[in-house]
């Protein structure tokens, strides 16, 4: 008897704190990667930005090549991309990253992207 | 002095590619580098310039050496690229050495007239 009464009392006050917040709690087990979807609007507005594709369309099925872009263009988009999302591209990557689908690809996988 | 001696410690060794590939490779990423070290110099050397002025005048320097296609000459440039980068961010520079870099303009080389060349070609056989 004592006890129940103990233990309701404690059920009764431990959501209260809670109460109203659970919404704002991103529990750690939850997928919180980046949608394909927001991931390629941001890599496509990072590309368009860039000098030398201004006034083209830009779609995400373009190699780099196809936008006229040498290799040093898509460093510099690449740097554009890293600073973006706040994270480092390492150098083996950088080389197999060679059209937007790469680079999207690559972000969807990267975990720390944000 | 003793950070002087720990930054040329630390120096990397002149590297040697094994192919002209390899070479290019190294150089680009000398190149990222550098872009990713541009917001780090403008705060460790004080300096008021654009970020894309910096970027291009970064560029430029590259596209100067966009046609060599020998290795060894590859290597040497992306040597003195990589000592100086690292000079610039370990504080080895002063702000004028810095300042001088981004003033100074790169002008493509002077392409030789018909005349001049011909010239050129003559003394040459001489």
């Amino acid at each position: 008897m004592l006890s129940r009464s103990f233990k309701s009392l404690v059920q009764i006050q431990r959501p209260v704190l809670m109460a109203g917040q659970s919404s704002m709690i991103r529990s750690f087990s939850s997928d919180h990667r980046l949608s394909e979807k927001e991931v390629t609007d941001r890599i496509l507005e990072v590309i368009s930005k860039y000098d030398k594709c201004a006034g083209k369309s830009v779609s995400p099925s373009d190699t780099f090549k196809e936008l006229e872009l040498d290799s040093l263009d898509s460093a510099d988009i690449l740097v554009a991309v890293e600073e973006e999302f706040g994270i480092e591209i390492p150098d083996e990557e950088v080389d197999r990253i060679t059209s937007v689908k790469d680079t999207i690809s690559y972000i969807r996988k990267t975990p720390t992207a944000k | 002095m003793s950070s002087n001696l720990l930054a040329i410690k630390t120096l990397r060794p002149a590297i040697v590619s094994a192919s002209l590939p390899v070479a290019q490779k190294r150089c680009l990423k000398l190149y990222r580098n550098a872009l990713r070290s541009v917001p780090v110099i403008i705060q460790y050397y004080n300096l008021s310039y654009n970020v894309s002025e910096m970027k291009q005048r970064i560029r430029a320097d590259f596209e100067q050496y966009s046609n060599i296609t020998d290795k060894t000459i590859l290597d040497r440039v992306a040597f003195i690229g990589e000592t100086e980068l690292f000079d610039a961010v370990s504080l080895l520079k002063t702000r004028s050495h810095v300042v001088n870099y981004f003033e100074e303009q790169i002008t493509p080389a002077k392409q030789l007239s018909e005349g001049e060349d011909l010239l050129k070609k003559f003394f040459a056989k001489i």
